[in-house]
């Protein structure tokens, strides 16, 4: 690990010797323990040292994999990584994370960068419709109606991987160039309040989204889970500045922390605090999530989480949250029962504020004022044109219809998105491993979203995943497909269920 | 001239690439005409208050009593268990037949002692 320098040794290594156990992960590479864990790298005063230039070998485009109830599928990052190491992020469940990626710890391991960028050269061809690959002409279907595309899916876009590299200064009049609207999500605070930035965003400010990812009211309380970002003072006022100057910003309020984002001692109601805090400074909108935990761990994410619980003032809480969780889904997520009050009570305040609501935890879903739980709204010069073939536009009108008196039935067919059956399965999502790969390389996303579509046993099929408000109510004569209609939820819903148990 | 004119105008018109992308529709869901085909007993089993009871396709009566004696006595007759949703399998060969007795006594003008 030549490239890695200690900017201090002030002990930092013996002091976190209880996680470093708990990982193995620098042992195995030999090089002193906390060393890569980057979540520390904040604590232990130990930064990466990026080189002049990243690598310009990274793919920053694709489709994202939550396309199945997505209103902004097509996804861009600048870099392979982010320096923010937040404790919660899900990327590090994604092959991108170097403790789950061999190749990319070999790189690191013979002193190349951890980091990689996107050529700017690439995202010039891409806005100017110059590439003819199958995934290329897909996202073309969609910009040409004037979809948003989403800056920032994997990793800050504005991190300091961008304040050393300064791709976005370069990316961004290409965007205005070519009247791409862009979302960004970002904690970036310090970068965004930076002059350089704001001049170039001034040109064209009203084609730029800022959806803040802000989960904690409380500065010193953020820093401990948001290792190395801004706090939330800095967003906020980076947010007031931007949407001083015509850009639309929003409230990422997710994933929500019990014990972070709901309360903790001096501030009984921090959650209404940052929303109302949000409001002042501009926001519009607020995006909401609870937590969901990864079933499949590495070593290092369970050392993360055991930072992030600790944060919380739950050490156990990953054991309770699981035991809420049904254990069949990757992403455990709890139930309905538990977040009613507090969707609820958020819901409320937004209304009572005038924002728009956007809810993109699966349970309650159906509350979105809009189909995209960013908290677009329908009507919009820039912002209007998110797809609606997606299940959270299907969940949002299929209540509609049912609060209307006029319910509606779904099938597959309704919903279907054209780019999806042009786009290969394995393009979107790791394969894990090569049999895999040769066993799905004929699929395509969508003959993947159509089989979760029919299958209301699994975890990311509408029934489940929505936690049984989208009901399965026969199969389609003309398609074979299943038909869902809408039905409300209650407590204890969750627990019925309608299909027959195989053991039976 | 003008013959080919009208030939060519009578052959459908040859879409290309671009014509499909710009038929495809992201702007909206498609409400397409559906035909449910019920499968319930194969694949899901759907609890009362997820769905409500679905009747058998078949031709049915309803009777209200007068009394809790006279409605006894049926229940005990048709071996009737779970009175909330419906005989589990309807024993119509027992009503049918105990209905042709009727019919035949009465032409056989044997007293009944209703009619009494």
């Amino acid at each position: 690990m030549r490239r890695l320098r200690r900017k201090n040794n002030n002990g930092g290594q013996t002091q976190y010797l209880e996680i470093c156990e708990a990982c193995g992960v620098c042992k195995s590479v030999d090089v002193p323990p906390g060393t890569l864990c980057a979540s520390l790298s904040k604590q232990a005063r130990i930064q990466f040292e990026y080189p002049e230039t990243f690598p310009q070998n990274y793919g920053g485009c694709r489709f994202s994999s939550d396309a199945f109830d997505c209103a902004i599928p097509i996804a861009i990052d600048s870099h392979s990584g982010c320096s923010y190491n937040c404790l919660y992020c899900f990327s590090n469940n994604l092959q991108r994370a170097f403790d789950r990626n061999n190749s990319i710890l070999k790189i690191a391991q013979e002193g190349g960068s951890l980091y990689k960028e996107w050529p700017i050269k690439q995202l010039e061809k891409f806005l100017a419709r110059e590439y003819q690959d199958e995934q290329s002409q897909a996202m073309y279907t969609l910009m040409d109606r004037g979809a948003p595309v989403q800056l920032g899916a994997l990793g800050d876009p504005f991190d300091d991987l961008e304040i050393h590299s300064g791709w976005a200064k370069k990316a961004i009049p290409l965007f205005i160039k070519y009247k791409q609207p862009v979302r960004i999500s970002t904690k970036g605070g310090k970068a965004l309040q930076n002059k350089e930035y704001l001049q170039l965003i001034e040109q064209s400010p009203e084609q730029f989204w800022f959806a803040w990812s802000i989960i904690c009211n409380d500065d010193e309380r953020i820093s401990k889970v948001d290792i190395n970002a801004p706090v939330t003072s800095e967003r906020l006022q980076a947010m007031k500045q931007l949407t001083d100057m015509g850009s639309r910003c929003s409230l990422r309020f997710r994933p929500f922390l019990p014990g972070l984002s709901d309360s903790y001692p001096g501030e009984p109601e921090a959650w209404r605090v940052l929303i109302e805090r949000a409001h002042e400074a501009g926001a519009e909108a607020v995006s909401f999530e609870y937590i969901f935990l990864s079933s499949f761990l590495t070593p290092r994410q369970k050392a993360m989480y055991q930072l992030m619980f600790r944060a919380m003032d739950w050490p156990d809480f990953g054991e309770w949250w699981n035991s809420q969780s049904n254990p069949a889904e990757a992403c455990r997520r709890a139930t309905r029962d538990y977040k009613h009050d507090m969707t609820k009570k958020v819901y409320d305040t937004c209304k009572g504020l005038g924002m728009r609501f956007g809810i993109s935890d699966p349970h309650f879903k159906e509350l979105n004022d809009t189909g995209c739980c960013c908290g677009m709204p329908e009507e919009d010069e820039w912002f209007g044109n998110w797809s609606r073939r997606q299940t959270t536009e299907v969940l949002v009108q299929a209540r509609r219809a049912y609060e209307k008196g006029e319910p509606r039935l779904f099938t597959y067919n309704d919903w279907r998105p054209e780019w999806a059956h042009r786009v290969p399965l394995t393009t979107m999502v790791s394969a894990s491993n090569w049999h895999n790969y040769r066993r799905k390389k004929f699929k395509t996303f969508g003959d993947k979203m159509r089989d979760i579509w029919n299958n209301p046993k699994a975890a990311r099929g509408p029934y489940q995943y929505f936690g049984k408000v989208l009901v399965p109510v026969g199969k389609d004569r003309h398609t074979d497909d299943l038909i869902y209609e809408y039905q409300p939820w209650y407590s204890g819903k969750e627990k019925k269920t309608i299909y027959k148990s195989l053991t039976q | 001239m003008d013959k080919e004119k009208k030939e060519n105008s009578k052959k459908e018109k040859r879409l290309l690439p671009g014509d499909f992308q710009r038929k495809i529709k992201y702007e909206s869901l498609d409400d397409n005409p559906k035909e449910i085909e019920q499968s319930r007993g194969r694949l899901f089993e759907f609890p009362e208050d997820l769905k409500g009871f679905q009747f058998e396709d078949r031709d049915f009566l309803v009777f209200y009593f007068d009394n809790k004696e006279d409605y006894t006595t049926v229940l005990k007759q048709f071996g009737i268990a779970k009175r909330g949703l419906s005989h589990p399998e309807l024993d119509t060969d027992k009503l049918v037949k105990l209905v042709k007795w009727y019919k035949a006594a009465r032409e056989r003008g044997e007293k009944i002692e209703e009619e009494e």
